[in-house]
């Protein structure tokens, strides 16, 4: 018990934790988990928003389990309670939307059941809610699934904006503009199609590294 | 023996605690989920067959077909689901036919992963329209070009694929459906002699 | 169903809607393992190895144990645990009785239990609704030469890549979804073969 005291006095409390999962350890665009629902269900904001909602839920329920139970599960058998514990929450928020979004969760089909997969949510598991208490852990939750629904977020405006014009399916952009008898814009579709889900995402990530990289020179510029 | 179980307890006592709350969430969720299946099933039969209030599937026969009655309980039309393979993946489209089940008066796409913008257009009522009036005693030709067929369908513009499913969606059960719906009429007539739908 | 639907089931799974790029399942290894041809395809070979085999297990399981029984809610959590098991029973069966194969693939089984593909293939199943043995068989087998063809494509691609200037800040997983942008257009053209 000493032992995992002092450990945790070194490891981030839970305020650093929250903050660490929104940008500087963002989930997908830092540690490139979670990359399937990022690019699979980001065409429309709507589905981006309820995508990253329910993974949320079963992260924070998944770390809050997994950190009350740390000190009884045997080291080589932690890997099957995660599992367990994920693919019984991910069932829960599957039936939830099935009863009361039933067209969002059509519209999702394989990818809700596919949380079970989502790398984050193991990983924060083994990293965090194995070693620290329930507070700390749900903070840390809370913290990556709002990391989480920044990325999608970013990605579903954007390729629902430039995609069908729309945002949470309301005209943002006219459909067509012409002028003189040209086509000046029309939506691109190809913006929600996979290429565009592809595209998006590389831009962002490389976006992401090259304001890391500036920011570095400037530090390092100015010691 | 003892070992096994001092290893394994926790995950024993998870796996029972998490099957009995699945099993909760499932019976106190199941009736609802249900529910939306069956009223998405009923709205887009509605939809499809004008002036119905009520349907139910024909019993006794090895296809999923329903009968659409109005609120005085007289058979106003049929509708059943269908499905082919469009661009990638199958269409389910639910086709409503009129009372003698003759003719095509609505179609709806239950189910498509078409592309949207492209494919996907043959949800818009554009090119469902194009169904209504089509007789169901031969197959619907859809038309390309400058063809021309009076019971044929114009396929649409940059969506082949998906046209083409929604017509063999059409014409693929035509024949087994106008053979059991011709069956339950003459049960009707057998049933209330001078009663029965024209 | 004949021959010609099975065909069609096949181009579809493999091609036309490949696993990777339009249901962007398995993007993990994509990125990771797509370093060299080699390393991708025996990557590839273990994920269509693993996926035939959870295919046909979940497919009957889902059949004859859970739909009989009403246990459809267990579904995810049976699927989990049944590829795990898999992963880990190939693994040891590879390593007892054909010790060549598994020093050519054996090392990147591990990492095929959190592979998406896999459970999102035994889901795909029952989405799409195969209604056979056979149908689901050849699904789950063609997804797997889906995952393997756009895997070792990319891990060509990228061998290449080596030697361009790609600006600093895309480099690393950004230029390799990129180029996965342009090769996911690629395969749209494939669509309508199978119909």
């Amino acid at each position: 018990m000493s032992e995992t005291n002092s450990a945790s006095t070194q490891l981030p409390g839970a305020g650093r934790r929250f903050l660490n999962g929104l940008l500087p350890e963002n989930p997908t665009l830092r540690q490139l988990l979670g990359m399937c629902p990022t690019l699979a269900v980001t065409n429309t904001l709507a589905g981006a928003v309820t995508m990253a909602g329910a993974t949320t839920f079963v992260l924070v329920m998944s770390n809050c389990v997994t950190s009350l139970l740390r000190n009884l599960i045997k080291p080589h058998m932690r890997i099957l309670v995660y599992t367990l514990t994920i693919a019984a929450f991910v069932t829960i928020a599957d039936r939830f939307l099935a009863a009361f979004l039933p067209t969002m969760s059509e519209k999702l089909g394989p990818y809700v059941p596919l949380i079970v997969v989502n790398c984050i949510i193991i990983s924060r598991a083994e990293i965090c809610a194995s070693r620290q208490g329930p507070g700390v852990a749900i903070a840390d939750a809370l913290g990556m699934g709002g990391g989480f629904l920044l990325t999608l977020s970013a990605m579903g405006v954007i390729r629902e904006v430039i995609g069908f014009g729309t945002l949470f399916g309301l005209r943002v952009l006219p459909e067509q503009v012409t002028v003189g008898g040209v086509v000046m814009w029309k939506a691109w579709t190809i913006m929600i199609l996979p290429p565009g889900a592809f595209l998006t995402l590389g831009v962002l990530i490389g976006v992401v590294n090259w304001v890391q990289m500036k920011k570095k020179a400037r530090q390092s510029g100015g010691q | 023996m003892k070992s096994f179980l001092q290893q394994t307890w926790l995950v024993i006592v998870l796996a029972v605690g998490f099957g009995a709350a699945l099993a909760g969430v499932e019976h106190a969720l199941a009736p609802r989920i249900a529910r939306n299946a069956v009223d998405k099933l009923h709205g887009a039969i509605n939809e499809v067959v004008p002036g119905g209030v009520a349907s139910a599937r024909a019993q006794g026969v090895d296809l999923e077909i329903y009968r659409v009655t109005d609120a005085a309980g007289r058979t106003v039309g049929w509708a059943y689901p269908s499905s082919a393979l469009g661009y990638a993946d199958n269409v389910v489209v639910l086709v409503g036919l009129d009372a003698g089940g003759q003719q095509i008066v609505g179609v709806q796409i239950l189910k498509s992963n078409e592309t949207p913008g492209l494919g996907d257009r043959v949800k818009g009522e554009q090119f469902r329209d194009r169904f209504k009036g089509k007789r169901t005693d031969a197959p619907i030709p859809l038309l390309r070009g400058s063809e021309s067929d009076p019971n044929g369908v114009d396929v649409l513009t940059g969506a082949t694929y998906s046209s083409r499913a929604v017509v063999n969606a059409c014409n693929v059960k035509r024949e087994k459906v106008s053979a059991i719906i011709a069956a339950e009429l003459a049960k009707d007539t057998a049933a209330t002699p001078g009663q029965g739908t024209p | 169903m004949d021959i010609g639907h099975l065909v069609a089931i096949a181009i579809t799974a493999a091609v036309i809607q490949n696993i990777v790029l339009t249901y962007f399942m398995g993007i993990c290894p994509f990125l990771g393992v797509s370093r060299r041809v080699d390393m991708a395809f025996g990557m590839g070979a273990a994920v269509t190895f693993v996926n035939t085999a959870a295919g046909v297990v979940t497919y009957l399981l889902q059949a004859y144990v859970l739909i009989p029984y009403h246990l459809e809610f267990l579904q995810y959590v049976v699927f989990i645990f049944v590829i795990a098991a898999m992963v880990q029973l190939v693994e040891m069966y590879l390593r007892k009785f054909f010790p060549r194969l598994y020093d050519s693939f054996g090392i990147y089984l591990p990492l095929i239990t959190t592979n998406c593909a896999i459970l999102g293939t035994t889901l795909l199943i029952w989405i799409k609704g195969f209604g056979t043995l056979a149908q689901a068989t050849v699904f789950s087998a063609f997804v797997g030469v889906g995952f393997t063809l756009a895997i070792v494509i990319m891990a060509g691609i990228r061998e290449e890549l080596d030697f361009a200037d790609v600006p600093k800040a895309l480099r690393g997983p950004a230029i390799t979804l990129m180029i996965a942008a342009i090769l996911a257009m690629a395969f749209m053209g494939f669509a309508g073969i199978g119909g």
